[in-house]
């Protein structure tokens, strides 16, 4: 548009448009490949427009007197820290508690029998899920290294309960400030 | 520590001939023996004891049930109830959903 008061020398579509391109692509970057059916792409005329979506996430609130108050995640996608993840099925109750040398984390799978639950341990995260209709599944990050190979998991009445020894943390030496 | 109390997962169903009540009540971290169940012909109560955990519910049934020929079982923290209705209940009418 020329004799723009402000003196833009484009067209202010455009202008309006730049922050959103921005966005748009940074959220193209930082999708996992589960995504790509999410996203369709669509031939017009005036070009290229794609199609997000449908992304549910959402939280579920129970309160009863006298009892404690339930949060609950459900949708197909996952906030995390390692991103978005799509989730897999049913988030079960995990209970995470970081003691001084290892982490003692419990599971809740009422209902699944102990051939049913899969446990994958890496050094910075735990996946679990079943093989049973309910098809439980949950991504734990871990905000401690730990060491693979410590890992012991037992199964009773329906809870999982994992134990992990941590990595030894760095020993460093204080520094007097002259 | 104190025990916490928390209302467990409870799923009611009637089987396919409307026959029998299904029950299935998500009590993980509790031993067989800690399961206190009990029936009426018009509800049922249950309280279980997990470590640190008790589970409490009472529900009360629409049809009246026959308590004694109640059939529990316990496996895997899931506590599976079957009995049947006193008599089996007429289907009631077919709401159609636009």
């Amino acid at each position: 548009m020329k004799g723009n008061p402000f003196g833009w020398d484009r067209d202010p579509e455009d202008w309006l448009q730049d922050p959103f391109k921005a966005m748009i692509k940074r959220f193209e970057e930082s999708t996992p490949s589960e995504f790509k059916d999410l996203v369709r792409e669509e031939e017009t005329p005036t070009g290229t427009i794609r199609r997000y979506g449908p992304f549910v996430y959402g939280f579920s609130y129970t309160a009863e007197p006298g009892k404690e108050p339930v949060f609950q995640e459900f949708g197909n996608i996952r906030p995390s820290s390692r991103g978005i993840l799509p989730s897999q099925g049913r988030e079960p109750l995990v209970d995470v508690m970081s003691e001084k040398d290892k982490f003692k984390i419990f599971v809740e799978l009422p209902g699944v029998d102990k051939d049913e639950v899969k446990l994958n341990v890496a050094e910075d995260s735990i996946e679990i899920q079943t093989n049973d209709e309910k098809k439980f599944y949950k991504f734990i990050d871990l905000d401690e290294t730990v060491d693979v190979d410590s890992t012991k998991a037992s199964y009773k009445n329906g809870i999982l309960t994992i134990e992990l020894d941590k990595k030894l943390k760095r020993t460093g030496k204080e520094v007097k400030i002259d | 520590m104190t025990e916490k109390v928390i209302a467990p997962q409870v799923c009611l169903f009637s089987d396919e001939n409307l026959e029998t009540m299904n029950i299935q009540i998500e009590i993980p971290g509790v031993d067989k023996e800690n399961i206190n169940l009990h029936f009426y012909e018009d509800g049922f109560y249950v309280v279980a004891r997990g470590e640190g955990t008790k589970y409490m519910a009472s529900y009360s049934l629409i049809f009246p049930v026959e308590p004694e020929k109640a059939i529990a079982s316990y496996a895997n923290g899931l506590l599976t109830v079957n009995v049947p209705y006193k008599k089996p209940f007429q289907p009631g009418v077919k709401v159609k959903i636009d």
